[in-house]
């Protein structure tokens, strides 16, 4: 449930990035075609490394359910902090505002 | 300390990887019944014996290699063994299935056409791998279909014959020319057929040498993929196929003959309706492209129309395609070294928009001993699974995002397989917890239940501690966050 809900919010940062994005890769891959082939190379690569992350998950002899824990702690950790930031921000702005 | 610890787990996988590469059995022996259509078969396999038993029908196969696969085609059981490492695979648009080797290049290809549809391909718990055929396709009545995949003896071989969307890695199909082609005068860079031999000649004099039957029915020879080097491409304009059609063999109505090849470049032909020969002894052509899922390179159908004419026996047509493909090949600043070229089969079809084999095509079973190179390009090789994918900067910038999906959703693990190089030693590096699950038990279950304890502990002091922090309304601190 849980791993399901941070990979629907992955999933939609990679694909809003994707989007961002896509019209550099065009023009990228109509402008400079050596370049394109070079960054599909390395995300070639980069594909390869991932494909394979579940032989050194495996590795760390951790069950699945406590990889998932730990990310998600961290997901949660930084999620707290920057909320409480943005809450104490938003609140002075309008205190400053009200005066 | 985290350094040395990831070094030492790494160094312990690895360690226990190359001293369990003669230990990679994982299916020793099975005893189950399969059930398709009408009739049930039971099959056993054990100290490397398969008894398969049908009704009354008991039949026993030792199995001498370090492979093997069951399966079914209707009423048909078949095995075949393989040396290393087989891959099968399947076409949706071809109907074809074939099972082959990577670096076998003589007698372990196997190749077999079915009709199929294809819905779903999984891995069982019970360490085989199982086809799901939801319906017959095309409009070939008596053919074949592709119930199961029984199983292999070695389950990580499977898994990874199936990328990243669960298709299938296809090869394209099978070699079968049959005999109305004939040579004349080809010279060195040509192909043609002497007497009851077809030979594929390079300019380096190279030759493969196909034997052929004279029977017109039973004639078929594979002569597998066949390199062309740079210098053969640039010193010949007309260089690769002339195909000759015999002159005393006449042509069948509704037959058609199809040239294969294959480029590994990645340029792209688009499926187009070509004219080979001129005048009257012209013939029309199919350029059709196959659905290759997860391979680099490219694979091509040229579909050559029947004609007429062609049932008498006075046809002398000479076929200069590769002119057309260089022609094509032109428009691109490719590198030729990769082009690799494969003229074997000619079928029965009965459409050419809609090749598939005949029946007597489907019964054949062909250990080619003919094959002059296997393509790498399919293996299921760790390092040769390395594939391009176009996703330029999008793909670089969101891959730490990827990682971090892939890390989460991962909830299995493939061993790791590959082959030294310039030796043939397929080294298999297991994963590290099936292997010390398989070993230590119930100690390595203890290992996992204090380790996952202590992660758990620290984490709910983490938990604790930043409600505890965020909790606290008098602080205006603003921390730095800890990535």
């Amino acid at each position: 449930m849980i791993s399901n809900i941070v990979s629907i919010v992955l999933n939609a940062v990679v694909s809003l990035v994707s989007i961002i994005l896509i019209p550099i890769d065009y023009l990228i891959e109509q402008n400079i075609p050596s370049l394109s082939n070079i960054l599909n190379t390395i995300n070639s690569f980069l594909d390869w490394i991932i494909q394979n992350v579940g032989y050194s998950v495996d590795a760390t002899l951790l069950p699945h359910w406590v990889i998932v824990v730990i990310f998600t702690y961290i997901i949660f950790k930084i999620t707290i902090k920057w909320s409480v930031y943005a809450v104490k921000l938003a609140l002075k702005w309008y205190n400053s505002l009200k005066t | 300390m985290k350094k040395y610890l990831i070094s030492l787990i790494l160094f312990i996988s690895i360690f226990i990887g190359f001293n369990s590469v003669d230990a990679q059995e994982i299916v020793t022996s099975f005893d189950r019944n399969y059930t398709y259509s009408s009739y049930t078969v039971n099959i056993k396999y054990s100290d490397n014996v398969v008894t398969i038993t049908q009704g009354s029908t008991v039949s026993t196969y030792t199995i001498t290699k370090s492979y093997f696969i069951i399966y079914w085609v209707d009423t048909h059981i078949y095995l075949n063994e393989f040396d290393s490492t087989p891959i099968w695979s399947l076409d949706r648009s071809s109907n074809y299935a074939s099972f082959y080797t990577s670096n076998d290049s003589s007698s372990n290809r196997y190749h077999k056409g079915f009709n199929y549809s294809l819905s779903t391909v999984s891995l069982s718990s019970s360490n085989s791998l199982s086809l799901s055929v939801d319906s017959e396709s095309r409009n070939c009545s008596n053919c074949g279909k592709l119930s199961q995949l029984i199983s292999w003896n070695q389950i990580y071989s499977s898994t990874q014959i199936l990328n990243s969307n669960n298709q299938i890695v296809m090869e394209p199909n099978i070699g079968m020319l049959s005999t109305p082609f004939q040579s004349q005068d080809y010279g060195n860079g040509q192909i043609g057929i002497t007497t009851n031999h077809l030979q594929i000649t390079s300019l380096n004099s190279s030759t493969i040498d196909c034997p052929l039957n004279t029977d017109f029915v039973d004639n078929y020879c594979n002569t597998g993929f066949y390199n062309y080097s740079t210098d053969d491409l640039l010193l010949n304009d007309r260089l690769g196929i002339r195909l000759y059609f015999n002159q005393s063999v006449p042509f069948k109505s509704l037959q058609y003959y199809v040239l294969t090849f294959r480029l590994n470049e990645p340029v792209q032909l688009e499926p187009t309706n070509v004219v080979i020969g001129s005048g009257s002894t012209n013939r029309t052509a199919v350029l059709n492209k196959y659905k290759v899922y997860n391979n680099s390179y490219n694979d091509y159908q040229l579909v050559i129309n029947p004609n007429s004419s062609d049932n008498d026996n006075n046809i002398n047509l000479a076929v200069d395609y590769i002119d057309i493909l260089f022609k094509k090949l032109d428009n691109y600043d490719i590198d030729a070294s990769n082009f690799r070229f494969g003229v074997y089969n000619s079928y029965k079809y009965t459409d050419a928009s809609n090749v598939m084999p005949t029946d007597e095509d489907l019964e054949r079973e062909y250990n080619s001993n003919n094959i002059n190179d296997i393509s790498t390009g399919s293996t299921t090789n760790f390092f040769n699974n390395f594939s391009f994918n176009s996703h330029g900067v999008s793909g670089v910038v969101t891959s730490p995002i990827r990682l971090l999906n892939s890390i989460i959703n991962t909830n299995s693990c493939s061993p790791i397989s590959f082959t030294f190089p310039h030796s043939n030693n397929i080294v298999t590096l297991p994963c590290l917890q099936s292997y010390l699950s398989n070993n230590l038990g119930t100690l390595f279950t203890l290992l996992q239940f204090i380790l996952s304890g202590f992660i758990c502990y620290r984490v709910a002091v983490g938990i604790l501690r930043t409600i505890k922090e965020v909790s606290n309304p008098a602080s205006d601190s603003i921390e730095v966050v800890d990535l």
